[in-house]
């Protein structure tokens, strides 16, 4: 088990439901991912993909097995406010301007307010003409790129994703991914995207992990290395749709 | 035109019916001596001194015990409501406390409260009571309203328990705490009419026993259409200030 990135180890995990009946969500999970390294996971709904992230992100234990970041527990990572998660539901406080709400994290972690720090975001973001706007006056795909701005403000250690456009329509999704392309090449910080849009996975990740479901388990890793920098012309390239294809075979298969 | 007008139009429609077939059945008598027509009810009261200044001195002391028991019952139910949300052990046992003293008709509690506070009391308890369910109720639950993404969002910031309730579940609290004022602003109206039927020394509840008790028929209605106007009053106000505050929170 390597101390820097994320390492799972045999990781399994059950729920119990009723009448004494468990369900696997997760079995036998072994993943590493790099420090700096841009991971997707992708799968079918219910194959456990966003319960590896909510286990990395200390909101789920493992029933079995191990699991470490950077070296130590989730619930360590948290404590020490290193940690950023962009959820598919935007989850920005309503009676927040969406300045205040990116300078939330400084708050909870009582730090002084990098004021700079949270403009440059915006800026980064294309959010900077609606700081003092409310989440309710602002568009879904604004509210998810203030969402993505919340999770790296505090430059953290670790970014999870979890369907963060998933609840967009296909032209703002494609142009968030574009952006967030962007916003990474600027942060490189280790990442964990889950997804059920494999185009949206190959086009962002360096690594592509697929999922199968009953029970949740990895089927396939492909490493995406192309000559193309991720930007406008990457999704026109054969190379690029021949991966696509073969990923989505795969996951029709499962 | 907009629903919400048509709504208004249709409200506004209905009352006037309604006005109307009082009206119209105290004109023609259809219903005895016991049904004035509203219109010569209310100019009949209002149109003598003595009636009138003592219609607007007992609104006053309504008013006032209305106001003492709706500041007391908030304060109280929201406390007790809190109180519930940091110790989970005391909720169940506070939840059936709070519902079986509401449900207890108040006619049943009143020789207890009355041996409590005295007659004079009476009033501003029976408010507090009515104004305090309510705002119990609604701490009880808005409290337990966070949703589950921003309580995630909280928990893997890394936040403390404190900065969980000051900064998420208050908040999150305020919807259901206005929706509860609402409630609680008629219903301390209402619990103060009722408290001073028990023997306080004046108020609208006082002038009701007195003029039903000399058939003054006349002076009863106006009274008791006073005492709706006032707790319909204070309804819509909650409503304004709900609308006000509550849309940032929503």
């Amino acid at each position: 088990m390597s101390a820097s990135g994320i390492s799972l180890d045999r990781v399994e995990k059950t729920f119990s439901l009723e009448k004494r009946k468990t369900f696997t969500a997760l079995k036998d999970v072994t993943l590493d991912v790099a420090q700096g390294e841009f991971l997707a996971l992708l799968g079918p709904s219910g194959c456990g993909k966003s319960t590896i992230l909510r286990m990395v992100a200390g909101l789920e234990e493992p029933t079995a097995g191990k699991l470490a970041v950077n070296g130590r527990g989730p619930r360590e990572l948290v404590n020490e406010h290193r940690l950023g998660v962009a959820f598919q539901d935007h989850a920005l406080l309503p009676w927040l301007t969406v300045f205040q709400n990116v300078s939330l994290p400084y708050q909870l972690a009582k730090r002084p307010v990098d004021k700079a720090r949270i403009d440059d975001l915006l800026e980064l973001v294309g959010l900077a003409r609606f700081r003092d706007a409310f989440p309710r006056q602002l568009s879904g795909g604004m509210r998810q790129r203030a969402s993505i701005a919340r999770s790296l403000v505090l430059k953290p250690e670790v970014l999870l994703l979890d369907e963060p456009f998933g609840a967009l329509d296909a032209v703002t999704r494609r142009r968030m991914n574009l952006e967030l392309a962007r916003i990474w090449s600027e942060e490189r910080t280790t990442t964990v995207l889950v997804t059920h849009d494999v185009e949206e996975a190959v086009f962002l990740a360096q690594r592509v992990v697929v999922l199968a479901a009953n029970p949740g388990r990895i089927r396939h890793e492909e490493v995406l290395s192309f000559d193309t920098a991720r930007t406008e012309g990457l999704e026109r390239t054969d190379e690029f749709h021949h991966v696509v294809d073969r990923l989505t075979r795969m996951l029709d298969a499962s | 035109m907009s629903s919400r007008g048509k709504k208004i139009l249709l409200g506004i429609l209905g009352a006037l019916a309604l006005i109307l077939a009082a009206e119209l059945i105290g004109r023609l008598g259809l219903a005895g001596k016991a049904w004035p027509a509203p219109s010569d009810a209310i100019f009949s009261v209002l149109g003598n001194k003595l009636n009138s200044a003592l219609l607007f001195r007992s609104l006053g002391a309504t008013l006032v015990s209305a106001g003492t028991g709706l500041l007391i019952g908030s304060v109280a139910g929201v406390a007790v409501g809190f109180l519930g949300f940091l110790f989970p052990v005391l909720r169940p046992g506070l939840d059936q406390t709070a519902s079986i003293l509401n449900t207890i008709p108040l006619v049943a509690l009143a020789p207890l409260l009355i041996t409590l506070v005295g007659p004079q009391g009476m009033s501003v308890l029976t408010a507090a009571l009515g104004a305090g369910f309510a705002m119990f109720v609604a701490t009880a639950s808005g409290l337990l309203a966070v949703s589950p993404a921003h309580s995630d969002f909280f928990t893997v910031s890394g936040a403390s328990r404190l900065q969980h309730i000051i900064r998420l579940s208050l908040p999150s609290a305020v919807p259901s705490l206005l929706g509860g004022l609402t409630l609680a602003g008629s219903g301390a109206v209402l619990g103060a009419v009722l408290g001073e039927w028990f023997g306080a020394p004046s108020g609208l509840g006082v002038l009701m026993i007195s003029s039903m008790q000399n058939f003054q028929v006349k002076l009863l209605f106006v009274v008791a259409l006073t005492a709706a106007l006032v707790s319909l009053l204070a309804f819509y106000t909650m409503v304004a200030i709900q609308k006000l505050v509550g849309r940032r929170f929503a």
